[in-house]
């Protein structure tokens, strides 16, 4: 299983322990069915990392039962852009010092619906917890530009892939101020089916994943929503 | 009240973050600073230094290639390992000169998470896809306790040249080692680049002018005005072992030709030269 970056998880901790030490004096149920969310873990990175990104998640709420939700998620933009510079022949021993150089960009989405339960749902609790089930499509494109300097050869090689999962979301919300909510959930998702454009081409991960095992075949998407019912 | 609260947490949040820099990494000779893994990924890794998945770990990362501790059995093979004592950092015993490749090659390197083998550089450059692309640093770990230590060197140089004649790949594949074993090297037709190794307290950029080595192997304590001096002399100079991020940065700012790091992550981002799409177990 690999980490992406762990300063990521203490972000999470950091801001778990921040909402767990509010005192409500208001009532903890949203005043509505329907709900809109920002993920702010989706901006994390664009903040945090060397590969530059620029992305946005969204969600869209709505209540059709008693306790039971819809939830239709959607994150994309640019997943990942970054340079990668090799160096041959440093010492001049043959050819010349020459370097090949790539820029990786990935671009996606993750449309991910959700059919959530919420326990208990109550005027007196503090926090509400629910559980749901997920299901994440995602698709991606993988532009790579490689130029070598030895014999200026440019190349452009672009790569698609799509893949879809299924698994379990557990999470907790609970009201901030007025209209204005915060969720935390976590979902675990095992690959059902994934296409390539080549099939040789190595697979790309799931981007909103915070881990994913190597082979892709589960991968665990948290989210912190901040949420506005309407 | 409440999301005022968490609002100016965010802000602070974003307004404090920085993103990574990316740095110059220009050696002095107008080439690029070579990045060398410690013994593979460093003391930190997963896998016990010297062994073949940290080795492999590192340059699969982007490392232009890695530093190797060698040693030599009594019947001639090379074999990774830092200590003189096997105890040290495996669950064997003795010296590795006393002992033939058939009694440690099932020893277990065990000074990590996960426990490693003990690997022979023939196997390691055969196990590699593009091993006349990658460079090795040799520190060659010379046994001094044995009866005839002339005799013992000029076994180790001959088991060095036959690596190097079986991958073509000699002039990839750094020497260090001190002074007399060098000039041995050269006295035995040796072709790799010769590092004399040194805690920089006894002019080694003199002595390797003088006695015609390619470069020094020096602590990356070193300053910059030894660097400078070192390349007056064209002299080239290999740095070790910064370990983490801070100390990588600092050793990138004095511009040696080679760096042997712990860190190799850090400082592979540092220098757009880290391989992403590099996926470890």
């Amino acid at each position: 299983m690999s980490m992406r970056d762990n300063k990521y998880l203490k972000f999470l901790i950091y801001f778990i322990s921040v909402i767990s030490s509010f005192k409500y004096s208001h009532a903890a149920e949203i005043p509505s069915d329907r709900i809109i969310k920002l993920d702010l873990a989706s901006v994390y990175n664009t903040f945090f990392d060397i590969r530059r990104q620029l992305r946005v998640g969204l969600e869209y709420q709505i209540e059709f039962k008693n306790n039971l939700q819809h939830t239709f998620h959607l994150d994309f933009g640019q997943y990942d852009h970054y340079s990668f510079n090799k160096y041959h022949d440093f010492f001049n021993q043959n050819s010349g010092f020459y370097a090949i150089r790539q820029d990786v960009r990935t671009f996606g989405a993750h449309c991910l619906y959700g059919l959530k339960y919420t326990f208990k749902k109550s005027e007196s609790r503090k926090f509400h917890y629910f559980s749901c089930l997920v299901s994440d499509f995602n698709f991606f494109k993988k532009h790579i530009k490689t130029f070598n300097e030895l014999n200026s050869e440019k190349s452009i090689e672009n790569n698609h892939q799509f893949r879809i999962g299924l698994g379990p979301e557990i999470g907790i919300e609970t009201r901030l101020y007025k209209r204005f909510s915060l969720e935390i959930k976590t979902a675990i998702l095992f690959n059902l089916i994934t296409v390539k454009s080549k099939e040789d081409s190595p697979n790309i991960k799931p981007y909103k994943a915070l881990w994913y095992d190597v082979q892709h075949t589960y991968w665990l998407i948290p989210r912190i929503n901040l949420c506005y019912a309407l | 009240m409440h999301y005022k609260i968490i609002f100016s947490i965010l802000l602070s949040l974003i307004i404090a973050c920085k993103k990574s820099e990316v740095i110059n990494d220009d050696s002095r000779y107008g080439t690029k600073i070579m990045i060398l893994g410690h013994a593979g990924m460093g003391m930190y890794y997963n896998w016990p230094s010297n062994s073949k998945e940290s080795i492999e770990a590192c340059i699969d990362i982007g490392c232009d290639g890695s530093e190797i501790d060698v040693q030599m059995t009594l019947d001639s093979v090379l074999a990774a390992y830092h200590d003189q004592d096997l105890s040290t950092q495996s669950n064997c015993f003795g010296q590795i000169y006393n002992h033939h490749w058939s009694e440690i090659e099932n020893c277990e390197l065990n000074k990590a998470l996960y426990k490693g083998k003990f690997i022979k550089l023939e196997a390691l450059f055969e196990s590699l896809n593009n091993v006349q692309d990658l460079y090795f640093s040799f520190d060659c770990k010379l046994n001094a306790n044995v009866s005839n230590f002339n005799a013992y060197q000029l076994q180790f140089i001959r088991a060095i040249k036959r690596l190097g004649d079986k991958f073509n790949n000699s002039n990839h594949c750094f020497i260090e080692g001190p002074k007399e074993f060098l000039n041995l090297a050269i006295i035995n037709g040796l072709k790799n680049p010769l590092f004399l190794i040194s805690n920089n307290d006894d002019h080694p950029s003199d002595t390797s002018k003088i006695n015609q080595f390619f470069g020094v192997s020096i602590p990356d304590e070193s300053s910059d005005a030894d660097l400078n001096y070192a390349y007056t002399l064209g002299i080239r100079t290999m740095v070790w072992a910064p370990l983490n991020y801070t100390q990588n940065k600092d050793v990138l700012s004095k511009k040696p030709d080679i760096i042997q790091t712990d860190d190799p992550i850090s400082l592979l981002k540092l220098c757009n030269r880290f391989n992403y799409e590099s996926v470890r177990p």
